[in-house]
């Protein structure tokens, strides 16, 4: 009988309790690969800081998102939409103009209405939501891929919850920590042939740099470098379906609205009218924005999504304020750069226009009454422009 | 918590340097148990629960059986211990399985019967606990060691952070022995510890997550009919990142523990170099199939009562070991499959490495993919056979698909009769500080995004 458990019966293989060291000099070894180890991650910290790249620029991922929606219950104001909210709109300069911080929750390509519908039915959310519309992403992007964010946010383990702390603890000293800088993703961007029936643009390349609580602004390289800024104006050709800078010269398949048009924003519009009528409820508010955009992009957007078709239903079944740059002269003529975001140095006289115009309509309910009447409750009165080109 | 997660970095060190300090013995095996409940519980901590009742059975149960010479109640002890862990695996890994399978058969027979919707968060690891208890239960069962007769080891051993996860599952005549006298890493140890960990990682975040994942991703979310090119790549791509991924994880723990001053057993053995399906098992998750061999191949009967009862023990085992690895007949014909090969093989006589390694990734494909469709669709187009084939892949990707998993099956034929620690040995040291070196950096390079290791899910 074995007389413990370290003694197997004869048969049963038993491995040993040692492990072999392979024999050289590990002490000098480990001094040198430490050594070696230093001055190489040095050199790749000096070399992006020369590309543009600065400590405090974090990437944004689910977790740091929820840190700011953990922040948006007892805020005033929330910000929501997509990369035009998040690029264009300086937190700061919101700050100065309104007196109140707002929280960013805005998600870059994603569609904002399931964050509506979370902030509504958050029963401790009483403040103002600020929702940008992207016409595409606002009625057709899947609201899956939104949701799927949120939800890795929330449910992030302790772990995850710190290992998010010491990653931005690195972040805000390091510039080399960036999805653009990794290995992988630069052998990605390597220029090689592209095989037929691939996509033109593979990724989104870096557009931004965000700081601590979600503050970005357009990354500097799309102002200064002509190649980087094509690649991105590239990408928005490409889903805008090709160059399209006068109605006549719009591919055939543009120079209609997106063929289920009414369907789409009905469905949408009915659901985000609960969502609006919720916040409402507790005292909150809900105003839409569509931000600026130019060229090829602005064009697209206005024949696939017309303002009396999608701009226009939206406000009258929401009951909701809405601000509409192409009403004010005073959200117009902005550097939009790659024809889609603002320009880091434009985004806060932008902001100081729209947090103003913003506030305006906020305080005056029966909003009917403003100069341009484009800041308005169209369950009140007449759109100020219904004709489905305007936009 | 991940190895490959920062968190794990500061977590390590302040274990390492605890486990360093001038404390009684069971002082420090009490730092490492509740270290090691920490690194559970930053998963989920409701679920250190189920470690403390698997582990609160096995260790009453082996003395219970090592109590009694009454066969019959010897069996009826053990069985409480197979009861408590298969049912835990059973409900949390088998249960909304299990339960949709019941409505499927029940729809066949005309009753229209809607299972109530379940809720069931999968405790990491469980697969992995669940047989490390059963083992020591069933060992002190067969009489093949007595219990052991601290509480604190046999608990230190259910729940050692290093395997607690994701393997290797370790047999309690390896590491509880280890914790009876005072451990401490050498030197070498400790720095051999570490430069393995560099090597796992570097296999888990620079090769399996960073270059080959987003390949296997493209290839099996395309809801489209691929080339052929696109479908081999995406499959060779699976069979580097399911090795490099696994290996890493194993890689990583037998370092992180060897650190600490204590050996676990190797995990794999550069198994692409196969000549035969029966020699893949043998260099494949070598824990499981050992622990599959020793406890249920062998009590079945394994090779002891002629060829046809052989094939099935076979085939049992293998079908039994592919729903190990998850809740899903995809995985069970898996493992079916693997389970035939051998019985042909056995029967055949043997194969090469060529076809093994060919027909070894063919079969991930029934791994990686959702659903049966989904795994025809990706065969059919390996096979050339799909009709308007689509093009995913770019250059750049095929090319580094090319690379790694070429220089994988290199690297796997040269060493495939030598160990690592064997080369290692025979390299020259500016060698070593070169490739450590460089896999560091490509570590630190890649960042890594903190993606969970395949194995944790099962």
């Amino acid at each position: 009988m074995p007389s413990s458990i370290s003694h197997f019966e004869a048969g049963v293989r038993v491995p040993s309790d040692t492990r072999q060291v392979p024999v050289h000099q590990w002490g000098r070894i480990l001094l040198v690969v430490l050594a070696f180890e230093c001055a190489l991650v040095a050199s790749w910290e000096i070399f992006w800081r020369h590309r543009d790249f600065l400590p405090g620029d974090y990437e944004d991922t689910p977790a740091v998102w929820e840190l700011q929606r953990e922040r948006a219950t007892a805020a005033a104001t929330v910000l929501i939409g997509s990369s035009r909210m998040w690029e264009d709109v300086n937190l700061g300069t919101w700050q100065q103009t309104t007196g109140d911080r707002p929280v960013q929750l805005a998600i870059a390509g994603r569609n904002p209405q399931p964050v509506l519908a979370d902030l509504a039915a958050d029963p401790l959310f009483h403040g103002l939501v600020v929702c940008e519309v992207t016409p595409y992403l606002f009625y057709v992007e899947p609201e899956a891929l939104t949701t799927d964010i949120m939800r890795k946010g929330r449910s992030q383990t302790l772990s995850q919850r710190a290992a998010n702390r010491i990653d931005m603890l690195l972040e805000s000293q390091l510039a080399f920590i960036d999805n653009e800088t990794r290995l992988s993703t630069l052998w990605k961007r390597l220029p090689l042939p592209r095989r037929a029936g691939t996509f033109p643009v593979r990724e989104v390349p870096k557009g931004h740099e965000m700081h601590a609580d979600r503050d970005t602004r357009m990354w500097r390289r799309i102002e200064t470098d002509s190649d980087y800024r094509a690649l991105f104006q590239g990408l928005w050709l490409f889903y805008a379906g090709g160059p399209q800078p006068t109605l006549e010269e719009q591919p055939p398949s543009l120079q209609t609205a997106h063929p289920r048009i009414q369907a789409i924003v009905d469905q949408a519009a009915t659901r985000v009218a609960r969502d609006v009528a919720k916040i409402r409820a507790r005292g909150g508010d809900v105003v839409f924005v569509r931000f600026p955009a130019s060229g090829p992009v602005y064009w697209s957007e206005a024949r696939s999504f017309p303002r009396a078709w999608s701009w226009e239903p939206l406000l009258q079944k929401t009951a909701a304020t809405g601000v509409n740059f192409v009403d004010y002269p005073q959200l117009q003529g902005y550097n939009l750069p790659e024809w889609s975001h603002m320009s880091a140095a434009d985004a806060p006289r932008f902001t100081q226009a729209l947090a103003t115009l913003v506030m305006q309509a906020v305080r005056s309910p029966g909003a009917g009454n403003c100069a341009n009447c484009a800041v308005h409750r169209t369950s009140e009165g007449q759109s100020a422009d219904s004709s489905p080109l305007r936009d | 918590m991940l190895f490959n997660s920062l968190t794990f970095a500061v977590f390590f060190a302040a274990v390492l340097g605890l486990h360093n300090l001038p404390l009684p013995w069971h002082v420090k095996k009490l730092n490492l148990l509740v270290a090691s409940y920490l690194f559970y519980a930053a998963w989920s901590p409701p679920f250190v629960l189920l470690l403390w009742i698997s582990t609160a059975v096995d260790w009453k149960v082996a003395a219970w059986i090592s109590a009694t010479q009454n066969q019959t109640r010897r069996k009826r002890i053990l069985a409480l211990s197979l009861v408590a862990n298969l049912g835990f695996l059973g409900y949390f890994k088998y249960g909304t399985f299990l339960m949709d399978n019941f409505a499927l058969a029940a729809r066949a027979i005309g009753i229209d019967y809607v299972p109530p919707k379940w809720d069931i968060v999968l405790p990491v690891g469980i697969s992995f606990y669940t047989f490390q208890s059963i083992a020591y239960s069933l060992d002190v069962y067969l009489k093949r060691a007595q219990p052991t007769r601290r509480f604190l080891d046999f608990a230190l051993f259910v729940t050692f952070f290093p395997h607690l996860v994701a393997g290797p599952i370790v047999r309690p005549t390896l590491l509880i022995p280890q914790f009876e006298h005072p451990r401490r890493a050498t030197r070498d140890q400790l720095i051999w510890g570490l430069a393995m960990m560099t090597l796992g990682l570097f296999e888990k975040v620079v090769l399996a997550d960073g270059f080959l994942a987003p390949v296997v991703d493209a290839v099996h979310h395309s809801p489209h009919q691929l080339a052929s090119l696109d479908a081999w790549t995406g499959a060779l791509a699976f069979s580097g990142q399911i090795f490099f991924d696994f290996a890493g994880y194993s890689t990583t723990a037998i370092g992180v523990a060897l650190a600490l001053g204590f050996a676990l057993n190797d995990n794999f053995n550069f198994p692409y170099a196969a000549h035969s399906f029966s020699d893949f098992w043998r260099r494949w998750h070598i824990s499981l199939s050992t622990w599959l061999r020793d406890y249920l191949y062998v009590p079945l009967g394994g090779n002891r009562h002629g060829e046809l009862r052989t094939y099935l023990n076979l085939l049992i085992t293998m079908l039994l070991g592919g729903l190990w690895h998850g809740a899903s007949w995809t995985f069970v014909v898996w493992g079916g499959l693997h389970g035939a090969y051998l019985a042909i093989e056995r029967w055949l006589g043997r194969t090469n490495v060529l076809v093994t390694f060919l027909v070894v990734t063919a079969t991930w494909v029934l791994f990686r993919a959702h659903t049966f469709g989904d795994a025809l669709d990706l065969l059919k187009s390996m096979a050339g056979a799909s009709g308007a084939a689509h093009t995913v892949l770019y250059w750049n990707d095929i090319i580094v698909v090319g690379v790694i998993v070429g220089g994988m099956l290199v690297t796997h034929w040269r060493m495939r009769s030598t160990r690592l620690e064997t080369a290692v040995a025979a390299t020259p040291g500016w060698v070593v500080v070169l490739v450590w070196t460089l896999m560091a950096f490509a570590l630190v390079a890649e960042q890594g995004a903190g993606d969970a290791f395949i194995y944790f899910a099962f």
